[in-house]
């Protein structure tokens, strides 16, 4: 009896499919895809799709085979492209290892965007970590462009400029998840901003006052990342720079970014220059009044700062008053630049790229409560004052600029 | 015993009549094996015939305890006045003694070694235990290997091995009882255990088991291990071979029943648990972290060895996203020459290995170590060159084929490689969910499987206290108590305080 | 040694089997369910529940410490009569097939639209309930036994998840405190009060139990962790995904294991924890397949609940599969959770009161 009821159930276990079984060899793992505004209502999607056999291991090595595929086709949304592909690529399109999502700035604009983003999060093989980049230029020419000399598989790319775009500072670290939290309520979304052709490239004092495009190199890979697009409501309304982009995440209360480099002018020699390096030194302290009409918010930034050179070669180090005149000019300049960031969001965004309402919540006790208070209308209007809690750390491992020991010992 | 009544049992008082008996059942003399020396009593002016088989009984100390001392003139007077008494207490110098009235006894005695005195005019028989069976030496255990610690083992002779029992064990509460079975040719079946410490209920349950074998034939321990289980189609052992006596010890203390056998050089452990295999008997002979550390990682390699092919596959074909991109697109790479799907190229390995583990055990010493070279050169560069399989899978295999070397007990080998397969299986057909699945069924199944009465997973569930001994060991100092998982009767292997200066 | 099968189960696996079988629902549909009420007061509602529940718990547990070793449905038949006992009993037991039948629905569903897309719905539905069959068929104490030997597992893997999700936490989130408003909140808690209604039922397994204490602190201790794990895990889903954005995600807890990535290497780790949630799924419905079976055979007297364990899976799958789609699942488990809440509280009053007439009626020579 027991063999025979083995005997019924063995062969329907082999007999029926494993439904969602799936070869690793028939996969092609897509690692980035790009979105351009198509004619009509459709989308052009861009897929680019890794080749194992480059790059990976001696032993599969293909000879004359590229290292990735780009391929691009028009439909209605991402995943009626998915099952497109598939008329002309060999294996299934597989996103499970998608890491990034490249959008044109003309279709981030577009009202179709929001319902396009919404629509392909159903997909339960894309996901909410896809990084999302606004690319200057159509999409296809930024994935077509985006050939970096050190890096032959196309996924080592992004998946390395993700600790990068953590460290620098220059642009925002922007999820899918994000966007669609942000779509429902009052902050505005900030997205990578990036493009492969440099054309306005212009030079600055300022090392971060860059848009994407304008950062001034010469030779190396074409892509330049650099500044935010910024969205409201889903839809894209402009951009800031590198350097803006640095204090929207200072201001907020909660950000990844723990330290950068980045310069001043010096206030004893108006042709110089210092850099200094900027720690967070503990959260950014955001307190606010909302019973007026206009709130008052007073934001406290605890900033430690290692000074890291100097072209005017002041003694810096080692005479205190220059210090503390050091200190003071800092100071000033830092929230002078934070203000003027604040004043953009409140008076050309109209929006609050600092999730403060995050801390608006706090003063309300029931939801109702908060969403009749429509913060981003208050927010337009609010005093804004910051203050800036600046500690000189170190001058680095030099003491004295040499001009000084020369003069002495000549 | 059967009684057979065809023939007459007892003896007679007439030596001829007892001696034609005798040969008329052992086949005399065509049969080589009887020998029957008879000779004359002088002390007692009696004849008289001795009466062993070769190769059964120890000719030296039957020529020199027995027939000596028969021979032997003197003339004192005797004590005692029957004959029979006379030669047994005061003649014959051998150590035991016995007297039998019937030819079964008889028989069952020249069979195990024994030799008989048969006496004229006397219808009883004497018989000396003079059991000499050939036997190997003690030597060094073949499976059970440890670096530190005694390398006695077993051997075929279960005097020998009750002897190192005894010698490793000297508490005078630890009891051999005999157990006959065997119909045609019977076997004593020796069951040792502590009698203060062992559950009277699994003893008894367990000398039940053994009485109730009914079979022509039990030549040796692994035959009876097999009558006595309890659940004979379940891939999970029910008692356990050592041949190590210090391990045989250690488990008396316990509370544990071993049952030792003539031509075994094994004794076999009941009831035992999931613990008792993966315990080596290294473990208590090295100090705290050395032995804790290296039960971390037979467990660690318990795991690898069950669960990583099907892992593997399941990652594989079903859950791609789990591997890091870099590894993907590596294995994609080897994978796209391979003509194969992966659950047959993992299948063409597994068998393979299996194969290689097969050999290596039949295989003659002489030409033992070349099966190793052959073995990983054609198994591992030469397939992987061929494009017959990828690089990735001979490092799986063989990492899970070195795991299963490390577990101890070769019974609990073959369970974690059927199971292996079991779960490969599962993983192949829907990846993560059958494997799930199948856990789960496998943990009911080992929870509930109980080994003479005893849960085969407590004491991990069901809780019992324990010694803090049953995954990671405490310095000896903090053992104090003995597992209760087999109710043993005094628990406590030592006092509760002793104050310490 | 007392055989396995029959073996009273002890109070750490008794407490186990509890941590399990409620502490799952904050991997399934119950959080959203409450998320769309509560909003961002959603963790609170939890322990709401839980208060309102244990007060009927403790009516009804002062009725059963009176008649030691007995359970629920031999309490039911002796202050209820024949047929009283048998009405509420099997009220119980058509409360439970179909909160078991709904909610298995719903896992089956998760496991369709997140994991397994392709594989069809009866095929994850056969093996999941086979797998828990098999389970249950070898008693009682295996689901205990198993639920021991998981908890430290199970606790250590959520611990661990949210310890790489801390990251991503905001509790600013999770302001304004009281979400809708606090009269709305309670309300809800109270009317959800049924996610906790095997605190009622599992009073029935009293006899299997190795002493009414380990009961009592079994269930207690199991259920207060429980409602503590799914109210903190609530809060963690908030910090992370942010209201509204919580109302719109299908299935918040393996949305979270989607974000957990351990280094830059490992970085999409949530097949390990589907791997783990589907372990101890199969012993939570394994746990409700023993506990119908239990009821239905005590509601009608028998002793054979064992041959009754595969009718009741099959019946639990027949039913699992009316439903047409998710939203449809969503919406008969907001009108069971409704119904079974009554049900839930007011019995253990109604237990109550009988056991006071029967005791009235006893009491006078």
């Amino acid at each position: 009896m027991r063999i025979l009821k083995c005997a019924i159930i063995l062969p329907l276990v082999f007999m029926a499919g494993c439904w969602d079984k799936l070869e690793l060899e028939e996969q092609a793992f897509a690692v980035v895809i790009g979105l351009d505004k198509g004619p009509g209502n459709t989308v052009e999607v861009t897929f680019q799709i890794a080749n194992p056999q480059v790059g990976s291991s001696d032993i599969g090595t293909a000879q004359n085979e590229p290292f990735s595929d780009t391929i691009r086709f028009t439909a209605a949304d991402i995943l009626s492209a998915k099952d497109l592909a598939n008329s002309v690529v060999t294996r299934t399109i597989n996103f499970a290892h998608l890491k990034t999502m490249v959008i044109h700035e003309e279709l981030a604009r577009h009202e179709a965007f929001p319902h396009i983003a919404g629509a392909a999060i159903r997909d339960p093989e894309m996901r909410r970590e896809v990084a999302l980049i606004v690319s200057r230029e159509k999409a296809f020419d930024f994935i077509m462009k985006n050939r970096p000399k050190l890096e032959t598989r196309p996924h080592k790319y992004y998946e390395l400029m993700q600790q990068r775009w953590q460290e620098t500072g220059f642009v925002p670290f922007s999820t899918l998840n994000q966007y669609l939290q942000q779509q429902v309520i009052e902050s505005m979304f900030l997205a990578i901003y990036a493009t492969a052709d440099a054309i306005q490239s212009r030079v600055s004092r300022h090392e971060d006052d860059y848009l994407a495009g304008q950062v001034p190199k010469r030779a190396g890979d074409p892509v330049q990342m650099m500044g935010a697009a910024v969205f409201q409501n889903g839809r894209m309304i402009g951009t800031l720079t590198g350097e803006q982009m640095r204090w929207t995440q200072m201001l907020r209360h909660k950000t990844n970014i723990d330290a950068f480099i980045t310069s001043f002018s010096d206030p004893l020699d108006e042709r110089a220059m210092i850099s200094v390096r900027l720690f967070r030194n503990g959260g950014t302290k955001i307190r606010m009044n909302l019973r007026k009409e206009r709130p008052d918010i007073h934001v406290t930034i605890p900033l430690r700062v290692q000074v890291l050179s100097f072209t005017s070669l002041q003694q810096y180090a080692t005479d205190v008053r220059k210090q503390m005149l050091l200190e003071r000019h800092l100071k000033e300049e830092i929230e002078k630049e934070v203000l003027e960031v604040i004043r953009l969001s409140q008076r050309k965004f109209k929006g609050d790229p600092f999730e403060w309402e995050l801390i608006a919540r706090k003063h309300f006790r029931t939801m109702p409560a908060y969403q009749a208070y429509d913060w981003a209308k208050h927010f337009k209007r609010a005093n804004v004052d910051v203050k800036i809690d600046l500690r000189i750390e170190n001058f680095g491992k030099q003491r004295t600029p040499y001009t000084e020991t020369t003069r002495g010992g000549g | 015993m059967t009684t057979q009544r065809d023939q007459k049992t007892e003896l007679s008082t007439l030596l001829a009549a007892n001696l034609d008996r005798l040969k008329r059942d052992f086949a005399y003399p065509s049969n080589q094996a009887l020998i029957i020396r008879n000779l004359i009593i002088a002390s007692l002016k009696r004849d008289a015939a001795v009466l062993y088989l070769e190769g059964a009984a120890d000719v030296e100390e039957v020529e020199k305890r027995i027939i000596a001392p028969l021979i032997d003139r003197s003339d004192i007077a005797f004590k005692s006045v029957n004959p029979v008494d006379a030669v047994r207490l005061e003649i014959v110098t051998h150590r035991s003694g016995k007297t039998w009235c019937t030819f079964e006894e008889i028989n069952y005695s020249l069979l195990n070694g024994w030799t008989i005195v048969l006496l004229e005019g006397v219808d009883q028989a004497l018989a000396f235990e003079t059991r000499g069976f050939e036997s190997r030496q003690v030597a060094e255990p073949i499976v059970e290997h440890v670096i530190r610690g005694p390398k006695e083992a077993f051997t075929e002779s279960a005097a020998v091995n009750r002897s190192l029992v005894r010698k490793y064990l000297r508490d005078r509460h630890l009891v051999a009882e005999t157990i006959t079975i065997g119909d045609r040719s019977t076997s004593e079946v020796t069951v040792m255990y502590v009698k203060d410490l062992a559950d009277p209920n699994i003893v008894d349950d367990i000398k039940r088991r053994i009485r109730a074998v009914r079979v022509d034939a039990v030549p040796s321990l692994p035959v009876l291990e097999q009558f006595l289980d309890e659940h004979p189609y379940s891939l999970v052992p029910n008692s356990l071979n050592t041949e190590r006596p210090d391990r045989a010890s250690a488990f008396l203390l316990e509370g544990h029943v071993i049952l030792i056998m003539d031509n075994s050089p094994t004794a076999l452990v009941m009831p035992i648990t999931i613990w008792s295999m993966l315990h080596s008997a290294e473990d208590h002979y090295m100090r705290w972290a050395y032995s804790n550390f290296m039960r971390i990682i037979r467990l660690f390699a318990l795991f690898v060895a069950v669960m990583t092919p099907s892992v593997y596959i399941a990652v594989a074909t079903f859950h791609e996203e789990m591997i890091p991109t870099d590894l993907l697109l590596a294995i994609a790479a080897t994978r796209e020459k391979v003509p194969f799907p992966a659950l047959l190229e993992v299948l063409l390995m597994e068998f393979a290995f299996e194969l290689v583990r097969e050999a290596a055990i039949r295989v003659p010493t002489v030409i033992g170590p070349t099966i190793g070279i052959v073995g990983a050169l054609i198994l591992g560069q030469a397939a992987v060159e061929a494009n017959i399989i990828s690089p990735i899978l001979v490092v799986i295999v063989a990492m899970t084929g070195i795991s299963s070397f490390t577990i101890p007990e070769p019974s609990l080998n073959f369970a974690v490689r059927i199971t292996r397969f079991m779960l490969l299986f599962a993983g192949a057909f829907m990846g993560f969910f059958g494997i799930g699945l199948v856990i789960a069924c496998l943990l009911a199944y080992l929870t509930t499987y109980t080994s003479f009465g005893v849960p085969f997973l407590s004491p991990l569930t069901p809780h019992y206290r324990s010694s803090a001994d049953m995954i990671l060991r405490l310095p000896v100092q903090k053992e104090r108590v003995r597992p209760h998982n087999l109710n043993p009767q005094d628990a406590v292997r030592r006092p509760e305080r002793i104050k310490q200066r | 040694m007392s055989t396995s099968s029959d073996a009273k189960v002890g109070g750490r696996e008794f407490t186990s089997i509890f941590l399990i079988a409620v502490g799952m629902k904050l991997s399934d549909i119950t959080t959203t369910i409450l998320f769309e009420s509560g909003q961002t007061a959603g963790w609170m509602i939890p322990l709401l529940s839980l208060a309102f529940m244990l007060v009927a718990y403790v009516v009804l547990i002062s009725v059963l410490k009176r008649r030691a070793g007995q359970g629920l449905p031999e309490v039911v038949f002796a202050v209820g009569g024949n047929f009283g006992g048998a009405l509420i009993c099997f009220l119980l037991f058509a409360s439970a097939l179909l909160m078991t039948s709904v909610t298995s629905r719903g896992y089956v569903d998760i496991i369709n639209v997140m994991v397994y897309q392709r594989s069809p719905l009866y095929a994850l539905y056969l093996m999941l309930m086979g797998a828990a069959l098999f389970v249950a068929n070898r008693g009682f104490s295996a689901v205990a036994r198993v639920s021991w030997l998981l908890i430290f597992l199970i606790e250590g893997a959520i611990a661990l998840l949210i310890a790489i999700i801390w990251r991503d936490i905001d509790w600013l989130r999770l302001y304004p405190w009281a979400g809708p408003g606090v009269t709305r909140i309670v309300n809800t808690g109270i009317m959800h009060s049924a996610m906790f209604g095997e605190i009622i039922l599992a009073t029935a397994l009293v006899p299997q139990v190795a002493s009414f204490k380990a009961f009592r602190i079994g269930s207690i201790v199991g259920f207060i962790v429980s409602s503590l794990k799914i109210s903190l895990l609530m809060a963690v889903y908030t910090a992370v995904f942010d209201y509204p954005e919580i109302i719109h995600i299908a299935y918040p807890f393996q949305q979270l294991t989607k974000n957990t990535s351990f280094g830059r290497v490992f970085t999409h780790a949530e097949s390990i924890f589907i791997a783990f949630w589907l372990v101890i799924s199969v012993i939570y419905f394994a746990f409700y397949i023993y506990l119908l079976a239990y009821l239905f055979s005590r509601a009608l007297r028998m002793d054979q609940h064992r041959r009754l364990l595969l009718p009741m899976a099959g019946l639990v799958v027949f039913i699992g599969l009316i439903p047409g789609n998710t939203e449809q699942v969503r919406s008969y488990w907001e009108q069971l959770m409704s119904y079974s809440t009554l049900l839930y509280v007011a019995l253990p009053f109604v237990i109550w009161m009988l056991d006071w007439i029967w005791r009235k009626r006893h009491a006078n020579p």
